[in-house]
């Protein structure tokens, strides 16, 4: 009877847990505070991946352009790097970077390893990968993380020094669940944290390098995708998270797909803890997110011509 | 849609087609396939793709994945 009473207390307090938490979710205000490209403009005509440095320049990759552009802290363009092609700081299709120190690590698609430029994006080098790159981001510690893709060895999170020697790695699926399946954004915390946002997967989890994974939560409650078969391979087809970011407190930022009651628009604001603690409706679907250092927002517009900075104004 | 959406939108789904080659249009109208399952159709029956192996198709199946993140969602599929 004891027990009973005991599993009933911990269902209860579950119960409450849950909806102290829905009430502690707020809505948080955007003010724009930059914009850069735009209909009127030729500043950007197809924008993918964004970075920031300590200064407040902007690092912005061109699918369009197949370039690297450079903007300061004022949108004021600055320079440009890149053209189509597979030479030496070409692009075929460009699409994440990252900046750490004074470099700036790229993702070309079909390129299994990373471009290396300078911060006046004077191409360096190409760090090799064993796969394709799906995601890259700057470790708080120097150096950066890159999830690579590869047949033989899905669900793997390389953490590399600045000159690309692999230091470790984060293996967070040990076997091929399915293709796609262990598609992951990834957000880097200090103390070693690294956050996981499934693109085909309800799933955000949170681990630990030196502990493994913390937690696991969904957003849509536990939806799995639908599949379609695809010359025989049978594929997901419906979006969970597109992309997720930290900020400086911690607050993890994640950006919903296809589940999400509006695409591409809806970020869910999480703690550390993995609870929800506030939400947020973009303007204009956005297929990433970016925050930098000083905790401001960067995301898409006008279906990828713009790219509009906004501070987070939480109340 | 403004004349440089339009362009954009267009340049997206050639952005999307990673090679040109022979695919059932017919089966993909059919059964109602968004643009990024078409695109993907088209990555995997090329020849110099397939000529390529698994790297290749792999490769097709990371388009599809950005694919599925970036354009789709423009033009509203």
């Amino acid at each position: 009877m004891r027990r009973k009473i005991k599993a009933w207390g911990a269902a209860a307090a579950a119960v409450l847990a849950s909806a102290v938490s829905v009430l502690a979710q707020t809505n948080v205000r955007l003010e724009e505070v930059l914009s850069i490209g735009g209909p009127d403009s030729e500043a950007l005509f197809q924008w993918t991946g964004v970075a920031t440095d300590e200064e407040g320049a902007v690092y912005i990759l061109d699918a369009m352009d197949f370039a690297i552009k450079k903007f300061d802290a004022r949108g004021r363009f600055l320079r440009k790097a890149g053209r189509k092609g597979q030479g030496p700081g070409e692009f075929t299709a460009p699409r994440w970077l990252a900046v750490e120190g004074d470099r700036i690590y790229a993702v070309d698609q079909p390129v299994a390893g990373l471009l290396v430029f300078d911060r006046d994006l004077v191409f360096q080098k190409v760090i090799p990968l064993p796969g394709l790159a799906e995601a890259v981001e700057a470790r708080p510690g120097g150096g950066v993380a890159v999830v690579v893709g590869t047949f033989e060895r899905p669900g793997r999170v390389l953490l590399l020094d600045r000159d690309g020697r692999t230091e470790g790695e984060l293996r967070y699926l040990e076997k091929r669940e399915g293709f796609l399946l262990d598609t992951v954004n990834i957000a880097l915390a200090p103390g070693g944290v690294v956050y996981l946002g499934f693109l085909f997967q309800d799933k955000v989890e949170r681990w630990n390098l030196a502990f493994g994974r913390s937690w696991s939560r969904n957003l849509f409650g536990g939806k799995k995708s639908g599949t379609t078969s695809v010359h025989g391979f049978s594929l997901p087809n419906e979006t969970f998270v597109l992309d997720l970011d930290v900020d400086s407190r911690g607050r993890v930022y994640v950006l919903g797909g296809k589940s999400a009651k509006n695409r591409g628009r809806d970020v869910f604001v999480l703690d550390p803890s993995g609870a929800l603690k506030a939400t947020l409706t973009l303007p204009e679907p956005s297929h990433c997110l970016y925050i930098d250092g000083r905790d401001f927002l960067y995301v898409r517009a006008d279906d990828g011509i713009t790219l509009k900075k906004y501070r987070l104004v939480f109340p | 849609m403004s004349g440089k959406k339009a362009v954009i939108a267009g340049a997206l789904v050639l952005l999307a087609v990673f090679a040109q080659g022979p695919w059932t249009w017919a089966r993909a109208e059919e059964e109602g396939w968004s643009i990024c399952e078409k695109a993907l159709l088209m990555c995997m029956t090329d020849p110099y793709v397939r000529a390529g192996g698994v790297p290749f198709v792999f490769y097709c199946i990371e388009g599809y994945a950005f694919c599925k993140k970036y354009v789709e969602p423009l033009l509203g599929g």
